[in-house]
Parts: C-alpha cells; sequence; structure tokens
C-alpha cells in the first residue's frame, strides 16, 4: 500500500499543469495579496498600538516596511514569470507571515489558504517558465506528480473541515439558525420553517461533495465545475476576494489534457495569426495543430472561438476586474465580473457545441469500446444530435437505443463478415495497405502484423466490414468512441484514408 | 516522502485538534481549522473614552495615535467576525495600552455594546477600565 502510495505521489505527469497554476497564482498575488499587504502596513504605521501574535515577533519600522513591499512586488513579479519559482515564492511566503503576523486582527482564512500554496510552490521542483509555457516548446515535458496532489489535498481538507464545521457548529448546524440570524425571518422562511434548515443541509453536503471531489479521481471531472460555480457563487454573495482566486487557479489542475486536433490553414494570414494567440495562451497544451488545406477544412468553428476552451485568458480577465487600480464601484464590479462569467458560460457552451456538434447530416459513430457503455454513446448522439442520418457501429452486439424520442439504429460490425469473402477480403486488404502506404498514412506496425498472424480474425471481423459499411454508407462523419482499444489507429487509418472527418469521444 | 506523509498528517490533524481538542473531543469554533462563515459575526457598538476623578465621560485627545478606527468618544458599529472573548481581549489590551502612555490622572475605558450576540447568558453591555496609577 505504501509503494502504491508512493508510486502514485511520484509518478510523473506533465510538466505545464502545475507551472499554469503556479503562473495563475501569482498573478493573483500580484494584483491582490501585496496591495492587501501594503494596506496592512498603512493602516499598521498609522497607529501605535498593535497585538501581534506572539510577543516576541519584532515591531517593524516604516522605511524597513517599504523596502519590504518593494522586494515583495520584485518576487511577485519573478514568480509570475517563473524566473527562481521557489526562491520568490519562499520569500514572498516568509515576508507575508511576518506582515500578517503583526497583528491578530490580520488573520483569515483566505490569507492562510494562500500561505499554504506559497509552502507547496517553495518546496516544488517544477521549473517550467511563463516564457516556456508561451512558447509551447517544452510542452512534452514531465514533472513529479506530488506537488499537484498536494495542492488538491489541500482543497479537500479546507472543504472537508469546512462542512464538518457547520455540522458541529452551534451557529449552523442543521437547524439553519445561522441564516435566521443573518437574516431575520425573510419571505423565504415564510413558505416554510423548514427553509433556513434545508439550505444549511444542502451547503454542508455540496461542501463533502467538494471535497470528494478534489480528492478522488473519478470525480475530478466534476472538480472544475462544482469549484468554479461555487466561487463564483461565493464572490457574488460576499467578495472574499483572495479565496476565489487562488481556487480557481487551483482548478487549473482539474482541467483534462484534450488533444483537440485544430486543423490550420497554414497559407491563411488570419489562421496563422490566431493560432500563435491561441498557442501562446494554451498553456495546457489543451490543442493539437493540424496543416490543412482551406478546401480541405471541414471545421465549422471559427478560431478566434477557441479562445473560450482555455482556462488562462478568462482568468486573467475576471481577476483583472478586481484590481484596485480599476477604480469602479463595488456594485459595477459585481456586475462588470458576473456579466464575463455568464458570457464565458456561454461561449464556453456555444463553442462546445459547435466543435462537437459539427453541421453533417450523415454521421456514423463508431463505439471501440467491447461494453454497452451507454453513459459516452449519450454523450456521443448529444454532439451530433442535429444530424439527420446516425447509425451506431459497436464491435460486439448492443441492441438499438431511443434518444431524444428518435430511434438510432444499430450495427455490429462482425455482422457483416462472411466467410465466402475471405479470399476476396485478403485480396481488397492487400491493396488496400498498398493504398495507404502510397498515400503516406504511417501506417500501425501491428496493423500489418494482424494481416498475417493470429489477430487476423480481429481484421477480418472489424476492419474489413468497417471498410465495407463505410463504402456503402458515405458517411461524412465519424465519431469514434475510445477507451484504449488495440485497433483504434487501424481505424483511424482507415477512415483518414478516405478524407472524413472524425470527433473522438 | 517521510517529510510529505508529516506534511500530510498535520494538514489533516491541525484543523481536527484545533476543533475538537484531545479526547473526549468536544467540538469548539477555533481559528486555523478551516470554519469558513460556521460562525456569524459579532455585531457590536464600541465606545473609547476616559473618566475624570468625578466619574463624567470624556474624548480620550490624541486616540488616533493609538488606533485609527476609533474615534473617542463617538460610537462606532463593528461587527469584527469572531468571538466576544477576542473582541474583549483586543479592547482590555488596547484600554491598558493608552492608560500607560496617557495622563494618570484619568481613567480610561471601552464600552461595548452586543447588538447581536448568540449567548443568551452574556450581558448587554460589557465595560472595561484602566488606570495606570492604579496598577
Amino acid at each position: 500500500m505504501l509503494t502504491a502510495f508512493r508510486n502514485k505521489l511520484f509518478s510523473r505527469v506533465p510538466a505545464c499543469r502545475f507551472a499554469t497554476f503556479r503562473t495563475l497564482f501569482a498573478f493573483a498575488n500580484l494584483i491582490y495579496v501585496i496591495p492587501r499587504c501594503s494596506e496592512i502596513l498603512n493602516g499598521y504605521f498609522n497607529s501605535s498600538f498593535h497585538l501581534p501574535v506572539a510577543s516576541w515577533i519584532p515591531a517593524l519600522p516604516p522605511q524597513a516596511g517599504w523596502l519590504l513591499i518593494g522586494l515583495q512586488y520584485l518576487s511577485g513579479t519573478l514568480l509570475f514569470l517563473g524566473l527562481l519559482p521557489r526562491l520568490s515564492a519562499g520569500f514572498l511566503l516568509l515576508s507575508g507571515l511576518y506582515f500578517f503576523s503583526l497583528d491578530r486582527y490580520f488573520y483569515s482564512h483566505n490569507i492562510q489558504l494562500h500561505f499554504i500554496f506559497l509552502a507547496i510552490l517553495t518546496v516544488s521542483p517544477n521549473r517550467l517558465s511563463l516564457f516556456d509555457l508561451v512558447r509551447g516548446k517544452k510542452r512534452g515535458a514531465q514533472a513529479e506528480a506530488w506537488p499537484e496532489h498536494l495542492v488538491r489535498f489541500q482543497l479537500f481538507v479546507i472543504f472537508f473541515y469546512s462542512g464538518l464545521d457547520k455540522i458541529f457548529s452551534p451557529f449552523w448546524g442543521l437547524s439553519g439558525s445561522f441564516f435566521v440570524y443573518e437574516f431575520g425571518h425573510p419571505m423565504w422562511t415564510r413558505f416554510s420553517p423548514l427553509v433556513p434548515g434545508i439550505i444549511s443541509v444542502l451547503i454542508i453536503l455540496f461542501e463533502f461533495f467538494l471535497a470528494a471531489a478534489f480528492l478522488l479521481k473519478p470525480l475530478w471531472k466534476f472538480a472544475f465545475w462544482a469549484g468554479f460555480f461555487f466561487v463564483v457563487g461565493t464572490e457574488l454573495l460576499i467578495s472574499p476576494t483572495m479565496f476565489i482566486w487562488d481556487i480557481l487557479a487551483a482548478l487549473v489542475l482539474f482541467i483534462p489534457s484534450a488533444n483537440d486536433a485544430i486543423p490550420y490553414d497554414p497559407e491563411s494570414r488570419f489562421d496563422e495569426f490566431w493560432k500563435k494567440i491561441l498557442s501562446g495562451f494554451d498553456w495546457l497544451g489543451r490543442f493539437e495543430w493540424k496543416p490543412v488545406h482551406k478546401s480541405e477544412t471541414k471545421n465549422n468553428l471559427a478560431l478566434p472561438q477557441l479562445i473560450f476552451l482555455i482556462p488562462a485568458p478568462l482568468y486573467l480577465v475576471l481577476s483583472l476586474t478586481h484590481m484596485k487600480l480599476l477604480r469602479i464601484s463595488h456594485v459595477h464590479r459585481e456586475i462588470l465580473f458576473s456579466g464575463l462569467v455568464l458570457a464565458f458560460i456561454f461561449m464556453w457552451v456555444s463553442v462546445r457545441e459547435k466543435k462537437l456538434n459539427p453541421d453533417k447530416n450523415n454521421v456514423l459513430i463508431l463505439n471501440l469500446n467491447r461494453l454497452n457503455n451507454d453513459r459516452d454513446l449519450r454523450k456521443a448522439l448529444w454532439y451530433v444530435s442535429k444530424a439527420e442520418d446516425i447509425l451506431i457501429v459497436d464491435l460486439l452486439w448492443n441492441p438499438a437505443m431511443k434518444f431524444a424520442g428518435r430511434n438510432i439504429p444499430r450495427l455490429t460490425l462482425a455482422q457483416s463478415a462472411s466467410p465466402e469473402s475471405l479470399s476476396q477480403d485478403i485480396d481488397w486488404s492487400l491493396s488496400l495497405m498498398n493504398q495507404m502506404e502510397t498515400a503516406g498514412i504511417e501506417l500501425w506496425p501491428a496493423f500489418k502484423y494482424q494481416l498475417m498472424a493470429n489477430s487476423f480474425a480481429e481484421f477480418l471481423f472489424y476492419i474489413l466490414p468497417l471498410n465495407k459499411l463505410l463504402s456503402e454508407k458515405k458517411p461524412d462523419h465519424v465519431v469514434l468512441m475510445r477507451n484504449g482499444n488495440k485497433i483504434l489507429e487501424s481505424v483511424s487509418s482507415l477512415i483518414r484514408l478516405r478524407n472524413i472527418p472524425i470527433q473522438t469521444v | 516522502m517521510v517529510l510529505l506523509i508529516v506534511w500530510l498528517v498535520l494538514q489533516i490533524g491541525i484543523p481536527f485538534f484545533r476543533k475538537f481538542g484531545t479526547f473526549p473531543f468536544t467540538y469548539r469554533y477555533a481559528t486555523y481549522s478551516w470554519a469558513m462563515f460556521s460562525k456569524p459575526r459579532v455585531h457590536y457598538e464600541v465606545s473609547l473614552f476616559r473618566r475624570n476623578s468625578n466619574g463624567d465621560k470624556e474624548t480620550i485627545p490624541d486616540v488616533a495615535q493609538f488606533t485609527s478606527e476609533y474615534h473617542s468618544a463617538k460610537t462606532r458599529a463593528s461587527d469584527y467576525y469572531r468571538t466576544p472573548a477576542e473582541i474583549k481581549d483586543r479592547f482590555t489590551h488596547l484600554v491598558n495600552y493608552i492608560a500607560e502612555r496617557e495622563d494618570p490622572n484619568f481613567e480610561y475605558g471601552v464600552s461595548i455594546h452586543w447588538v447581536t450576540l448568540f449567548d443568551p447568558n452574556e450581558p448587554a453591555q460589557w465595560e472595561y477600565y484602566a488606570n495606570r496609577l492604579q496598577k
């Protein structure tokens, strides 16, 4: 068990993920935390009475204070750029701890979380700089996973204890007394006296769900959106500022790498320009650029819209709305913030739908999973729900299914294989190999092997029937449901040979 | 590896013992234990003043040098986030601090009126006085 734990902590993960977290976190540090330290010092120097956390903590003379603030800005900038990140984070941590221990009044949970993240950054060996992220040259770089796990674990600890505290706290509990205390008996309590209690329990349950989603890998896919809506909602309700930016930066660690193939025309200046912009912000390496001539581009998505699928620009723009230099009132700030959030959600959904719901009429969904995975299949169907003609093709037999009131037919590849056509199929398969090699399509090594060895049956029962099906059905779009299946490469090669666009789910 | 385990144990252990103490693990509100919003704000009104030998309340002339938040002897509403005990502790220290530095012929005081408070056993008013000569 200890070995498994050790392997998990020291496994190799893409270095760009933690570096993106560090960069966004450092940005929030620059625009919130250091100005906050500056404000605190201002108040500190304006009055002589202070109650330090411990009596031995030395008082701070004004000159030394402003020098430390200057050094904090320097360290913050270095941390943002990813230059000397450990030294910068260490300095920010120690100087911040000192500032906030000058008076017990300065303590907040927000700053405690911020310091814990700084401590993790101080010991993290990740050395990918902002320049590396923007240039994307070290995209394949890997790093040890433990700093990511520490951040995720910290999120779990925060929300777990926050939920637990609310259960035991006499001020919150399960009766909703907190709401009655804070808001009196507003309209909603007139419907039922149980309403405050129900709200109270729901919040506790949601915090426990968040804690579980941050800790357990199968729930990570929910962690990003659940966390996003929670902190954005919290921001709009109570404006805790620093907390939401630290959490939003940490949510980057739950975004899976997509490797979406994005077609672009290298001869088009517009495409080249947007490729540069998007690549510059695609710090997580979500896009894989495929040079395609314009006439062959079957993507119905304009490149600028893809900006909504990468997190860094959204984070930078959103956090700037709360910058002190932006001299607008609190109400206007929140309106601007919520407007941007709504615009982001709307654009994200619209781009996702456009990207995954191509304007095609004849769609073939190829289920390479050996099991009848209904949930994934419904997801694939949702992506292509506008298509008029949909056929699901499975490796193994599965019953037809109903989706959005339509009966979607299903076919099993092996059904259409016939022993009679064996010799004919072998001739065809050899000519197919020649065609592929002539067309410059790289054959998966085992593809050839499949033709001659024990896996021949798989080739016979899956690849040949699929080729026939593609000839007869002539789909203009294929959705591939993959699950690490070994025939995936052969199938992809076959479909690419026919110039049919593929969307993988 | 050992340091990582120690870190994880501390992160999970410290909030637990701050919240529940040692056996028999009784709950209490505590800082450094991730207890966000589990305790409502304590709303109160503060007045800082000094009293002459007749017991009349007066303004502390240069209170701003000690604290920039309060203007003697005006009452100011506040909602410091944590417990009444912490608030009392802070103002006790503040009044002692002022008394040590100001005219010893006066008695320095703070009066706090709890506007909203959960504990019904707590009196609605709390006052504290200090005088350098009486120490």
